[in-house]
């Protein structure tokens, strides 16, 4: 049966990818800031997550094989490699406080590090083809690596329209089309946007987009297979069958209710 | 009557795949120590929890070596068993403080910041002449979790605890938390029975438990005879553990190995022995 390697661990890891939107679009306010620095902080927390799911004891288990690629000014991979390589070497990490509950009805203050591994940017247009083809050549070295593991996983988020429709186009086709014995590759794409209303999570068709962009975004996600239904579902969302992996007008909670869906629900990490 | 005890197999091993530095399982006994009361342990470090490996070490060698009152009455006063995990616990917040003013790892002093800690099951066996009854010898254990205790008389009658068959194995044992947890539920099973010559004792983590039960319910000798002081050349060795975790019908799970197993003498005819 497809998509049933799981869960992944160190002898049978996994591979998950971030796509970030780094166009001048992702200037606009978003959620008290910017679109820019809210996709940086989802990924960085995305990334941070990952990286608990894989600490036993002290140690960071190499289950994941992670890769973040930015575009927009250029085509960047910000980050490649094996999530304990990745969590040793983040560019900087941040004191800070976070409030906990105490277990006993109440917050408690504790000191908190955060690592940072992507800065937010944003400038020029939205090479989305580019990156797309980017993402393939990453994709591609690791199902010849790993050939009968679950397939790698990619998340692409996104406000705006690509540099090149046909070319997008043609470029996700190409990286939904990598595989492995246990499925082809899963993209899965996140529109994010201030709109207050039409927000749409995981369609199954496309009937109820009125928006040529969402509905070639949506022709670009793949149908999730029955196993990510499931993970879908445990994260909160509600899918019929035949959804894609699609956002469409999503707010910061659905974004970041997506990368979890998409990585640790995905591939059994939590 | 006076017996003596000997440790005819010791042995612990990391899971494959893994150094002895990653083992999380840790075993001790204080022998060496010319003391009245024999004392034996084994633990088992969870090994998702927070610095594991120290826990169970500390664990082993405070119930074994420690001639703090509150260790060496543990078994009079068995309700003191907090006070006694206490003591351990301020032990591995030490060590682990210190870990952590080395460590450059930021996941590892989020964890120590969150307060997050270890835990371990844990099986502490105790010899001891009984004064207050017979002036026989007695043994007495504190278990928690699926480490076991077997106990095989020299009438050849066999008792395990706290788990008795091989379906008992779960993966959420009870288990000794190196942290004070508000109502912590897990409380250890004391037990205790009588000590005669010839009887045999092992301590054992899951994996190696689980295994010894199978093969006795197996009815399988070759497996069984290999834990038995049959013969120096015939006691497991981690080489054996590489086998049997290969073993298609009934493998040894993938996991830490920590196993002591314990002959009991009759003072006078080991002498004989001897001489």
């Amino acid at each position: 049966m497809a998509y049933s390697n799981l869960p992944i661990g160190t002898t049978n890891p996994g591979l998950a990818m971030i796509l970030v939107d780094q166009s001048y679009s992702m200037r606009d306010p978003f959620d008290n800031s910017q679109k820019k620095d809210f996709a940086a902080l989802a990924v960085n927390r995305a990334i941070y997550e990952i990286v608990l799911a894989c600490q036993s004891g002290e140690m960071i288990k190499d289950r994941v094989f992670l890769a973040v690629i930015g575009y927009g000014e250029d085509i960047q991979v910000l980050l490649e490699g094996q999530v304990s390589q990745i969590a040793d070497n983040p560019i900087e990490v941040q004191k800070m406080k976070k409030k906990e509950p105490d277990g006993a009805g109440g917050l408690v203050e504790l000191d908190f590090e955060m690592p940072i591994w992507i800065k937010a940017k944003a400038n020029n247009g939205t090479p989305m083809g580019e990156a797309f083809e980017a993402a393939y050549q990453v994709a591609e070295e690791w199902v010849k690596l790993h050939p009968d593991n679950f397939p790698p996983i990619v998340i692409n988020i996104t406000d705006g329209e690509p540099n090149k429709p046909d070319h997008t186009r043609d470029a996700a086709l190409q990286l939904m089309d990598v595989k492995t014995n246990d499925g082809n590759l899963l993209l899965m794409n996140a529109h994010i946007s201030n709109a207050s209303a039409g927000e749409v999570a995981l369609p199954e068709k496309d009937s109820g987009l009125y928006d040529e962009y969402a509905r070639f975004l949506f022709n670009i996600s793949s149908v999730l297979p029955e196993p990510l239904i499931v993970a879908a579902q445990s994260a909160g969302f509600s899918p019929q069958t035949d959804a894609r992996g699609f956002l469409f007008n999503a707010g910061a909670e659905k974004i970041v209710k997506l990368l979890e869906f998409g990585t640790l629900k995905t591939l059994g990490l939590r | 009557m006076n017996i003596e005890t000997e440790i005819f197999l010791e042995l612990i091993y990391p899971k494959k795949g893994e150094d002895m530095a990653d083992c999380q399982d840790a075993r001790c006994n204080n022998l060496d120590k010319n003391w009245d009361i024999k004392r034996f342990a084994v633990a088992d470090g969870v090994s998702s929890s927070f610095f594991p490996a120290i826990f169970s070490q500390q664990l082993t060698e405070y119930f074994c070596c420690s001639n703090d009152p509150i260790n060496l009455q543990l078994f009079d006063k068995p309700e003191n068993w907090k006070k006694w995990l206490v003591n351990i616990q301020g032990n591995w917040l030490a060590e682990v403080a210190h870990e952590i003013k080395q460590t450059k790892k930021y996941y590892v002093r989020n964890r120590f910041y969150a307060n997050d800690h270890a835990g371990a099951t844990f099986v502490g066996l105790e010899i001891s002449r009984d004064n207050k009854g017979d002036g026989g010898y007695t043994w007495k254990a504190m278990i928690i979790g699926d480490s076991c205790l077997m106990h095989i008389t020299n009438k050849n009658e066999f008792q395990s605890y706290l788990l008795k068959s091989s379906d008992d194995f779960n993966y959420t044992p009870k288990y000794f938390p190196s942290r004070y947890i508000v109502n912590n539920p897990y409380t250890p099973d004391f037990k205790t029975g009588k000590v005669s010559p010839n009887d045999i004792f092992f301590l054992a983590t899951d994996a190696i438990s689980k295994w010894i039960l199978d093969a006795r319910e197996k009815k399988d000798k070759n497996r069984f005879v290999k834990i038995l002081p049959m013969g120096p050349e015939d006691i497991l060795t981690t080489d054996d553990i590489d086998i049997y975790r290969n073993d298609k019908e009934s493998p040894l799970e993938n996991d830490d190995v920590a196993i002591l197993g314990i002959k009991i003498l009759d003072s006078n005819e080991k002498e004989l022995i001897h001489e």
